[in-house]
């Protein structure tokens, strides 16, 4: 396997907060690669370091020490705009909370990051918009606005935008945990459509052994460190456990108690 | 992100706060608009002075009846003034070179009546350098005869001859040419009109100059007043340059003609009209500051308006910013987000005060009756500063948004 098939490279990454007079270590040297196509779980109970790790390789933040290498730069000490546009042109971030902006439509949250990254014209930034959303089965919400959209539809919007610059790597963090069981399958199994078929590289941060369940990989975390790291023996089909999930009828049975 | 961007993004945040943009913007507009009323009233105001004081002749020099004293203001020695034909002629043989006319004027309460019928007005009793002082002309007809001022040989005669202004023409000849008719006083007195004068409107003062009948001064004084002074004394002077040597060279004549020997008061006093005008324009111009130092304050006032509301905004908005940063959006389109809001702000301000103050302007030149100007520049200086008072009040807003940090913005509830 070639050094150009990793995509993060993460050597030695320690993180050490300053809470008043205390200092916080939430990562104690971590190491971690990541190759394209990788379909990934960051697992841990809260305080694990799980949440830093996620925010160090979104370049959201900066590691103290260690380095960090995104497609082969090291990110480590790049400054704010530099990161910026890393985050821009290179990632896309799904929320658990959708983070989506609710005064602008669906179509206008999907173009966000095209305004910032300038990379195309305002009307290819529409078209490509609209192409997205249409994928992902919203072709006729694209000017509703997040609050006229169900929790499904607003995430698989967010989906959208963390998708329209063509990312090498999505972060997606908790993903499904406002969304009930039918809704957080079908989120699941877009990611698993995507992974498999456009071999999109995907990291999800999930502290339930369930869903991650549905990654191909596993990484553990306790404590600040990787304590676990394997490949999912028999991953979980979220498309057909949703399919099985209509047909038993459960949802109706849910749908008639709400 | 590009300028088309940026300002959408800015006027879709400030139309989502409608009220609070208003709010915002009122004191701007206030200071904008008292900016705007300011300037254009001071043109009025200044072109009014002007036009008055030229009406009037910029170069008059005249002599008071009555004196200040150490002990204050004596108005005339007695209700008839202090001047005499002796005084003006002495003043025109002696100062000949240096001014173009002399004249003392004296004036009656009068009520003049022909067929159409009376009119309360006033006899202004003068020589004819009168005319030529105080720059009147003759109105011409289209037909009748053409008129004529009076001359030297009729002051002399004390003759009955009249020229009538335009708001006695109105009142007591409204449908004829007045010139050649005669017209009939309270006192039995009767004028013949030989001339009409072009009108001149109001004075600076507010007075109807054209409300007026013209007769020689030995006329006035001999047959309606019964006087032998008169209370004014006009010269004018060559050129303005001259106007106070006028001033002083009259002064020491009149002296002379009165027999006031040193040390004793004058029972009159000489003033150039160019001193009146300049107190007009001390006085426009104090106002002017006054009203700039007002708007200045309500500009800072509204600045900091704008800034407090910005800082409100970014707060509100922290999860926002966090999205933003997330997405891509570098330190400079956050700053430019913002600080686009703040000028659009302060500019909505502006505008309004812009309109507003040309309103106020336009109501002022029209109860003063003054020319109403909005000059381009004022217009361009007013949303030039609007624009600056907001990127000086946003920009510390928009550098705080900028300088967030992604992640806590994201954590924000």
């Amino acid at each position: 396997m070639s050094s150009s098939d990793v995509v993060i490279q993460v050597d030695n990454v320690r993180k050490v907060y300053q809470s008043g007079e205390i200092e916080v270590e939430a990562l104690r040297g971590v190491n971690l690669q990541i190759k394209r196509g990788d379909f990934l779980a960051i697992m841990g109970t809260s305080g694990s370091g799980k949440s830093t790790l996620m925010n160090l390789l979104g370049c959201l933040d900066r590691p103290t020490s260690g380095h960090y290498y995104f497609a082969g730069d090291d990110v480590s000490n790049f400054n704010r705009d530099q990161l910026a546009r890393i985050r821009g042109e290179r990632i896309g971030f799904v929320f658990q909370g959708f983070n989506l902006l609710t005064r602008t439509s669906a179509i206008d949250n999907v173009m966000l990051p095209l305004v910032y990254s300038q990379k195309y014209k305002p009307k290819e930034r529409r078209e490509r918009a609209k192409k997205l959303l249409t994928k992902f089965g919203l072709g006729d919400r694209l000017d509703h606005h997040p609050n006229q959209l169900s929790g499904g539809q607003q995430q698989r919007v967010a989906i959208a935008r963390s998708l329209i610059n063509e990312p090498e790597v999505l972060l997606a963090d908790e993903p499904t945990g406002n969304l009930d069981t039918r809704t957080g399958l079908e989120i699941l199994a877009e990611f698993q459509r995507l992974n498999r078929e456009d071999g999109q590289t995907i990291i999800m941060v999930t502290h339930d052994r369930d869903i991650a369940n549905c990654c191909s990989r596993q990484v553990i975390m306790t404590d600040g460190q990787v304590v676990g790291d394997r490949r999912t023996t028999q991953p979980r089909d979220a498309a057909a456990e949703l399919a099985a999930y209509l047909k038993s009828g459960r949802h109706l049975l849910l749908e008639a108690a709400s | 992100m590009n300028l088309y961007s940026t300002f959408n993004t800015a006027t879709n945040a400030l139309s989502a706060n409608k009220v609070r943009t208003a709010l915002t913007s009122l004191g701007i507009t206030i200071g904008i608009a008292a900016v705007i009323a300011m300037v254009s009233a001071g043109h009025g105001a200044k072109s009014k002075i002007d036009e008055a004081f030229g009406a009037l002749g910029p170069n008059l020099v005249i002599g008071f009846s009555g004196s200040t004293t150490t002990t204050g203001l004596r108005v005339g020695a007695d209700a008839g003034g202090a001047f005499t034909r002796e005084d003006a002629d002495a003043i025109r043989m002696k100062l000949k070179g240096l001014i173009n006319g002399c004249s003392e004027v004296s004036q009656w309460p009068t009520e003049a009546s022909t067929e159409s019928g009376s009119h309360k007005t006033v006899f202004a009793g003068g020589t004819p350098d009168v005319f030529k002082m105080r720059r009147w002309t003759l109105r011409e007809f289209p037909s009748g005869p053409r008129g004529r001022f009076y001359t030297d040989a009729e002051v002399k005669s004390e003759a009955s001859v009249c020229v009538i202004g335009d708001t006695v023409v109105s009142k007591l000849f409204p449908y004829v040419n007045p010139v050649g008719k005669t017209l009939r006083t309270r006192e039995g007195n009767q004028f013949r009109v030989i001339g009409v004068l072009d009108p001149k409107g109001t004075s600076f003062t507010g007075g109807d100059q054209d409300d007026c009948i013209m007769i020689p001064v030995t006329t006035l004084m001999k047959r309606v007043s019964g006087k032998d002074h008169a209370m004014l004394l006009i010269a004018e002077a060559r050129s303005s340059d001259l106007t106070n040597v006028v001033k002083q060279r009259m002064t020491e004549i009149i002296r002379r003609q009165h027999h006031i020997r040193p040390g004793q008061d004058d029972d009159f006093y000489v003033n150039t009209l160019r001193e009146y005008a300049s107190m007009a324009e001390l006085f426009t111009k104090t106002l002017s500051g006054l009203i700039f130092a007002i708007a200045s304050i309500s500009l800072i006032v509204g600045g900091i308006g704008v800034m407090n509301i910005m800082l409100v905004s970014v707060t509100e908005r922290t999860r926002e910013i966090g999205i933003r940063l997330a997405v891509g959006a570098r330190t400079k389109d956050v700053l430019g987000q913002f600080l686009a809001e703040a000028v659009i702000l302060a500019m909505i301000g502006g505008l309004i005060g812009i309109t507003l103050g040309s309103g106020i302007a336009w109501i002022i030149s029209y109860f003063a009756k003054w020319e109403f100007v909005i000059t381009p520049e004022s217009v361009l200086a007013a949303a030039l500063t609007s624009a600056a008072v907001g990127i000086f009040f946003g920009f510390y807003p928009a550098r705080k948004a900028s300088m967030l940090d992604p992640i806590e913005c994201l954590r924000y509830e």
